[in-house]
């Protein structure tokens, strides 16, 4: 999926950085980095594209061939997510810190950030 | 810190807490209301993580606000080792906010605000030292 010159890459990177960033200013770096692959993990029966995501330290990688996941998919990944820490606070949270280009894209899939 | 190694027939429950009243009260209290409990007592993070080197407990109860390694980081530290991440930790806070709930969440177990009722946190405990076998 290809929206307005970003991807499924771009987005999903952008998305799982600010939430490591949102959990780590409201616990700490270890426990977000742990907390974040441990959302990965319980997640990844389900979600096949997480094998593409690389979680180092601080920095997350996504590989290209992400881009050919599709809405519906992904859309239930991003839910899952934002789900798994309290939907209100992450959405609001998530909004100040992704890009508007990423917030576009995501609402575009179905997520509601206002 | 006396208890090393498993008592026989008995569950271990670590309490980590740098309020030494609170440690004393949980040991005192989870034992006058069980016999099936040893209640092993660590007053920070860093004297939990050396401790788990020498016993398995079957439950952790971590304090979040310690001074040093706080209990986001010991409970990220304990469920990263591989020969400490099955054990079940309950985060025993005096932060109640949903945020930290939610956080809590993530990793633990369990989240129980502080103050509690000992009878609850007894019944917590069986409970999921229970659903753990």
């Amino acid at each position: 999926m290809k929206i307005k010159n970003t991807t499924n890459q771009i987005v999903i990177g952008d998305f799982l950085k600010a939430t490591m960033d949102i959990i780590a200013e409201n616990t700490s770096f270890g426990y977000s980095a742990f907390a974040v692959n441990g959302l990965k993990e319980r997640l990844s029966r389900e979600f096949k594209f997480l094998k593409n995501i690389h979680i180092k330290g601080k920095s997350v990688e996504v590989d290209k061939n992400i881009n050919s996941v599709g809405r519906k998919e992904l859309r239930n990944f991003f839910k899952k997510i934002v789900n798994f820490m309290g939907p209100n606070y992450l959405k609001i949270l998530l909004a100040q810190k992704l890009k508007p280009s990423d917030v576009d894209y995501l609402e575009n899939l179905g997520l509601k950030f206002g | 810190m006396k208890n090393k190694g498993k008592t026989k027939n008995k569950k271990i429950i670590m309490v980590v807490d740098d309020n030494l009243d609170l440690l004393y009260s949980v040991k005192k209290g989870i034992e006058f209301l069980s016999k099936d409990y040893k209640v092993v007592t660590v007053e920070s993070g860093n004297k939990c993580l050396q401790l788990l080197k020498e016993t398995k407990p079957d439950l952790i109860l971590l304090d979040i606000m310690m001074p040093g390694m706080d209990g986001w980081d010991t409970c990220a530290k304990i469920k990263n080792n591989k020969k400490t991440t099955d054990i079940p930790i309950v985060f025993l806070t005096a932060k109640t906010d949903p945020i930290s709930r939610s956080m809590g969440s993530l990793a633990s177990i369990d989240y129980i605000t502080k103050p509690f009722d000992m009878k609850y946190l007894k019944k917590r405990i069986e409970a999921i030292i229970k659903s753990n076998q």
